[in-house]
């Protein structure tokens, strides 16, 4: 029910009505045209039978009746009167009988008829047959005399014919009243009928209308809740209808328009505070320019006084040059003495380095010397080795020789001795000439780290000269310079004068300008009050968090 | 009775002089490549080639050190039938000989198990001196390898 359209809805309960007033119509319809068939068929078929049998009736009456009149006759003229009223009678009879079996249908109704013709015959027989006897007797001169024979053959025919009739037109009429009843029957199911089909329709149509009803002004409720809250300045509430129809888009709408200007007043309110705030800079920073203006103007004064010392120390500068210059000139003859000095101890130091490149070549010689001691202290050793394997084999021999051998086993004992003590010396002698060695190499390695020094003192010497050399140089080129910088100076008195009266105009200027900020003051504090008026107008709507 | 004395590590051995023909500097050693365990090469002596075998790898495992006083021992053994064989023999230290009584000798008690070259220790001042029986330092494989190269010789 909540995504039906407001549309619709009215839609449907316009149709759901339409329907059961179309489909009581449809029934009312099919009740008329019963009423009328029923109707059409006592006019058409029982109101013609009812009326034919009645006048059947009426004619077989007239015909009993004429016939007892005509015997009640004397004259022959009435009689023949009545004879040709009986005739007529029996023709309007006859027609009537005609007219009726034409209209007859049910099975009853034949056998009804079919008693009534027979005895009809019958009657008209009896009847020819009196008429007959009473001609006869007319025609021969005689009085005749009819009752007898009307009493006994006519009469009882009539009676039962009488009867016969009767039990039709009967017939006829509970025919009819049946009819009747069943037409007032039908009108009153159709009395109910359309009653109970027109209180359904009344209860559905009320039934709908109030659905439409709430689902129209439901929502229209909320949303004139709504506007009304908006128009407060109530920004926070949003719309939740949980519906799809025309409300529900009224009421996305109505959000976005809330959110629109939700954001529109909150940019406002952020500017207006941004407004507040650059005014509240302007001002102040309208003060300090003025305050500074003030200050500019303080300055300038005292900038005049001190250009007017800066003149005076000038000129004093510019005597002070001329000593200084004089200075210079003492100073670089002092340093062509030391240049001078610096030439005889470069040339001291080239004697030592040549003393050192002679120490260095006998240490060479030296070192070439224990090699050879080295020599031939391994050529010793051999020799000791050869000796005492000489005496290894000498004392095996001896041994072998036993007895003989013991003199030279003591010899060979004794030469093995010396040879040891031999391969100790050497041994011993080794070590000394490799401690030389390294001493030497040690001393070589210690004079040519003394040579480098030397070489880099000398090459330091020869710096320092050069160093010297421009020093000249530069103290002799000072001098002129000295002068241009006196030029400078006078210069710079001059211009100090002219600062200062420049000085004087700024000042003036500087006093202008803390007139016209004062001015600008004025129309800050204006625009501080509008922007004040503009953030309390701005501050009754309520935003959302 | 006389014994030369030379180095296997640190310990020193004696061998008796009587079995030494003569005692030589290790010089003209001709290598034998692919030679039994032990034995390192030929020294010619008086012309004749005579085997050698290092006394330190055999028992240490490693040559001896290239010293002068790594020299080689020419001894005599006596082969199976009877006729005396030279066998070289190079070790450390053979510098020195030794008299000693061999009475002073005694077994050290674990002859099984030990090389079978091991002879009796006796005392020498604080140190412990073995004896080295010559005709006990060759294995059967070598000595089967020295009796080929004989009779190829022969």
């Amino acid at each position: 029910m909540k995504s039906l359209t407001i549309r619709h809805r009215i839609l449907v309960s316009f149709a759901v009505v339409l329907v059961v007033m179309s489909v009581i119509a449809v029934i009312a319809y099919a009740w008329f045209l019963q009423t009328q068939q029923e109707a059409t068929e006592v006019e058409k078929g029982i109101l013609p039978d009812v009326y034919h049998s009645t006048e059947i009736m009426m004619g077989q009456m007239t015909a009993h009746s004429l016939l007892q009149e005509y015997a009640l006759q004397d004259s022959p003229s009435d009689r023949r009167a009545l004879e040709s009223m009986i005739a007529t009678n029996r023709d309007r009879v006859q027609r009537q009988m005609d007219d009726y079996e034409a209209t007859i249908f049910s099975d009853i109704d034949k056998q009804n008829y079919a008693v009534v013709k027979e005895l009809a015959n019958q009657f008209r027989l009896a009847e020819t047959a009196v008429l007959d006897t009473s001609r006869t007797a007319l025609s021969k001169g005689e009085t005749p005399n009819e009752g007898p024979a009307i009493k006994n053959t006519v009469e009882p025919i009539f009676l039962k014919l009488q009867s016969a009739l009767q039990a039709m037109v009967e017939d006829h009429r509970g025919e009819a009243t049946s009819a009747t009843q069943r037409i007032s029957s039908i009108v009153k199911t159709a009395e109910v009928g359309l009653s109970v089909g027109l209180l359904i329709a009344l209860g559905l149509a009320l039934l709908l209308g109030y659905q439409l009803f709430r689902a129209i002004t439901g929502p229209l409720t909320r949303l004139v809740d709504a506007v009304q809250l908006m128009r407060q300045g109530d920004f926070s509430e949003r719309l939740e209808l949980r519906r799809r129809d025309e409300f529900s888009v009224l009421a996305d709408g109505f959000n976005a328009m809330a959110d629109d200007l939700t954001t529109l007043i909150g940019q406002v309110q952020r500017s207006s505070i941004q407004v507040g705030t650059s005014i509240t800079e302007i001002a102040a920073t309208s003060k300090q320019q003025q305050a500074t203006a003030t200050e500019i103007a303080a300055t300038t004064t005292e900038i005049r006084a001190t250009a007017k010392e800066i003149s005076a120390t000038s000129n004093e500068l510019a005597r002070t040059m001329n000593d200084v210059s004089t200075v210079a000139d003492q100073t670089a003859a002092v340093a062509g003495g030391g240049q001078a000095g610096l030439t005889r101890m470069e040339e001291t130091m080239h004697q030592v380095m040549e003393a050192a490149g002679a120490i260095n070549s006998k240490l060479a010689i030296l070192s070439e010397k224990a090699g050879s001691i080295n020599q031939v202290v391994t050529t010793i050793t051999k020799v000791a080795d050869q000796t005492n394997l000489l005496s290894l084999n000498a004392s095996i021999e001896a041994e072998k020789a036993g007895q003989y051998g013991r003199g030279f086993a003591v010899v060979a004992t004794e030469i093995r001795r010396l040879a040891d003590q031999t391969a100790v010396s050497t041994y011993d002698i080794e070590q000394m000439v490799k401690d030389i060695q390294s001493a030497v190499a040690a001393g070589v390695m210690g004079m040519d780290k003394f040579s480098e020094q030397v070489r880099r003192g000398m090459q330091e010497i020869q710096q320092v000269g050069g160093q010297l050399f421009e020093i000249i140089q530069q103290v002799q080129g000072l001098v002129p310079r000295f002068e241009v910088a006196n030029e400078g100076m006078q210069a710079q008195a001059t211009g100090a004068g002219q600062i200062s009266d420049t000085l004087t105009q700024l000042s003036e200027a500087a006093q202008q300008t803390v007139e016209s900020l004062q001015q600008s003051t004025l129309a800050i504090d204006e625009l501080n009050q509008v922007s004040s008026g503009l953030r309390s107008s701005i501050a009754r709507f309520k935003l959302r968090a | 009775m006389l014994f030369l004395s030379f180095s296997m590590g640190t310990d020193r051995y004696l061998i008796d002089v009587h079995q030494i023909e003569e005692v030589l500097p290790r010089i003209g050693v001709k290598v034998l490549p692919g030679a039994p365990a032990g034995v390192v090469g030929l020294v010619s002596y008086d012309g004749i080639p005579v085997p050698l075998i290092d006394v330190t790898l055999l028992a240490l495992g490693r040559p001896s050190e290239a010293r002068l006083s790594t020299r080689i021992m020419i001894t005599r053994y006596p082969s199976e039938n009877g006729e005396q064989r030279l066998l070289g023999l190079i070790a450390e230290r053979v510098t020195d000989t030794l008299e000693r009584d061999p009475a002073d000798f005694t077994p050290f008690g674990l002859e099984p198990g030990s090389p079978p070259y091991l002879g009796p220790v006796a005392s020498d001042g604080p140190e412990i001196i073995q004896w080295v029986k010559v005709e006990t330092l060759l294995s059967e494989e070598i000595r089967s390898a020295l009796l080929r190269q004989a009779h190829m010789g022969g």
